[in-house]
């Protein structure tokens, strides 16, 4: 603001600061502690560790207030990637013969453990899951918040920064199999969104046999499943991504029989609302995707499952999406 | 350091107390008020920086000077015979020395990096003191950073209560 001084001014100026410092102070015991303004406190603050975070809400009511804040935790979560980087492993039992013999209760105790590179790694918490954790579907992650599908079909959201495990709201369906979810951010609303697609018979007394793919979301923070629209196509249950607001499947089409698609369904959490993604113009099939540095990425493998590439999407001028080879073999 | 060329544009830095510190313009420009002020052209040659004595400022400066990205016929010929990892590994190093000071220079650093909105140093300060509180006691944080308990006996039970393991 009215930073810029021309020489002659200088010596005109008092340095203000140092007088604002002492009347600040004043009531505190020798040596004064030193003033920082809140903006800086909370820049301070954002670098804790989680369990101090917690620990601090103590101090007083203002920190209690600013600590709980969405804003200080999106701006505590930013920091601590960049000085944590760590891999969160969760060992479950995938094995058959684990989960018979029941081999170290694995697939009923959930293990969390923070690894930084060079290191060994360090368990930091570990959570007895009586429901049992769901052998059919991986974890899925955003923004450090786990999702786990248990054995009984529930849904669990657990934030290992806080130890807080909630378990989502349930409800019944005429459901042929498991459902499958996808769990991401919403940009415009700030929340959290589960969405999850199941089949159901379309008349159960109908003559007439048929599927359908139905899809429906909950908002963390809500009791109840909201079912949208159908999906475009039949949604198959390849691990999702979530990229940006956006949840990413691989789909069939259901003409008659089922046959591949080219396109994946994309399903944007702000406006509930499905589109279509055209797959890589690659020779080999889709099969996996993940989330790289903000970008949607698809690993696509040759029919002998030796010959693979990697492939990034992003998104042109006209917000039309353009796919471009990372690497291959 | 890169001999400075005859051509580079110079910012003159006055300090409240007196102090004159010529430095380069992109050096300046790390500071993204500094930046600011020049980008909309309300920077002559000089800038007085208010609030941040000389001590801190030729610190600031320092830090600044270090952190600069090397561009230019003359300075990336320097660089280019280093890989960006090693310069990084270096950078960490020279950045753990700088922050070596007492807790009084690290506090005006950090209000100065806020001022001056300098991303680098404002992380680099904060992160220091993060280490140096989070293990302290409640009655420590609030003397350190002079605030007041304002709870009632019982309110603070149960703030403490709902983040017990934090305790433990």
């Amino acid at each position: 603001m009215a930073i810029k001084r021309s020489a002659a001014d200088v010596p005109a100026s008092p340095p203000r600061p140092r007088t604002a410092k002492r009347i600040l102070t004043t009531d505190s015991p020798p040596p004064p502690p030193p003033y920082l303004p809140s903006e800086v406190i909370f820049g301070i603050l954002s670098w804790l560790p989680s369990r101090s975070v917690l620990r601090f809400r103590s101090v007083c009511k203002s920190w209690q207030a600013m600590l709980s804040d969405p804003v200080f935790i999106t701006a505590h979560h930013e920091c601590s990637k960049k000085i944590h980087p760590s891999l969160l492993m969760v060992p479950c039992a995938y094995d058959r013969d684990d989960l018979l013999t029941n081999k170290n209760d694995s697939a009923f105790r959930m293990s969390f453990y923070r690894y930084r590179v060079g290191d060994v790694e360090e368990l930091v918490h570990q959570e007895e899951l009586p429901q049992g954790i769901a052998l059919w579907s991986s974890p899925l992650h955003c923004d450090g918040l786990i999702l786990i599908s248990t054995m009984r079909q529930e849904l669990v959201v657990c934030n290992p920064a806080t130890r807080e495990f909630v378990t989502l709201p349930e409800r019944k369906h005429y459901i042929f199999a498991f459902p499958r979810v996808g769990f991401g951010f919403d940009p415009r609303s700030k929340k959290y969104k589960v969405a999850r697609f199941f089949y159901e018979e379309n008349l159960p007394n109908s003559k007439k046999y048929r599927l359908v793919c139905r899809f429906e979301v909950l908002t963390l923070g809500t009791d109840s499943w909201r079912q949208t629209a159908d999906p475009p196509h039949w949604i198959v249950g390849q691990t999702p991504a979530h990229v940006n607001g956006y949840i990413y499947w691989t789909c069939v089409l259901n003409q008659g029989r089922v046959t591949p698609s080219n396109s994946f369904v994309r399903f944007s959490l702000a406006d509930e609302e499905f589109s279509l993604v055209p797959h890589p113009p690659s020779d080999f099939r889709p099969a996996r995707f993940v989330e790289l540095e903000g970008q949607l990425c698809c690993v696509c493998l040759g029919f002998t499952n030796l010959e693979l590439e990697v492939w990034t999407m992003s998104f042109g001028v006209d917000q039309s999406p353009e796919w471009s080879r990372r690497w291959a073999t | 350091m890169a001999t400075r060329e005859a051509g580079k544009k110079m910012i003159m830095l006055k300090s409240p107390d007196g102090m004159e510190f010529e430095v380069e313009e992109a050096v300046a420009m790390e500071s993204q008020t500094i930046r600011k002020m020049i980008e909309d052209d309300c920077a002559d040659t000089a800038i007085l920086i208010p609030n941040i004595n000389s001590k801190i400022l030729s610190r600031v400066i320092e830090y600044c000077n270090k952190h600069v990205p090397t561009t230019g016929a003359t300075g990336a010929a320097a660089s280019d015979t280093v890989a960006p990892a090693a310069l990084a590994e270096d950078l960490k190093i020279w950045d753990a020395e700088f922050i070596k000071v007492n807790r009084a220079t690290r506090f005006d650093l950090i209000q100065a990096a806020s001022y001056l909105n300098i991303k680098g140093l404002l992380d680099l300060t904060s992160q220091t003191t993060i280490d140096t509180i989070s293990d302290n006691s409640l009655e420590e944080i609030r003397s350190f950073l002079s605030t007041k308990n304002d709870y009632l006996p019982e309110e603070e039970q149960t703030i403490r209560r709902e983040n017990q393991w934090a305790f433990q």
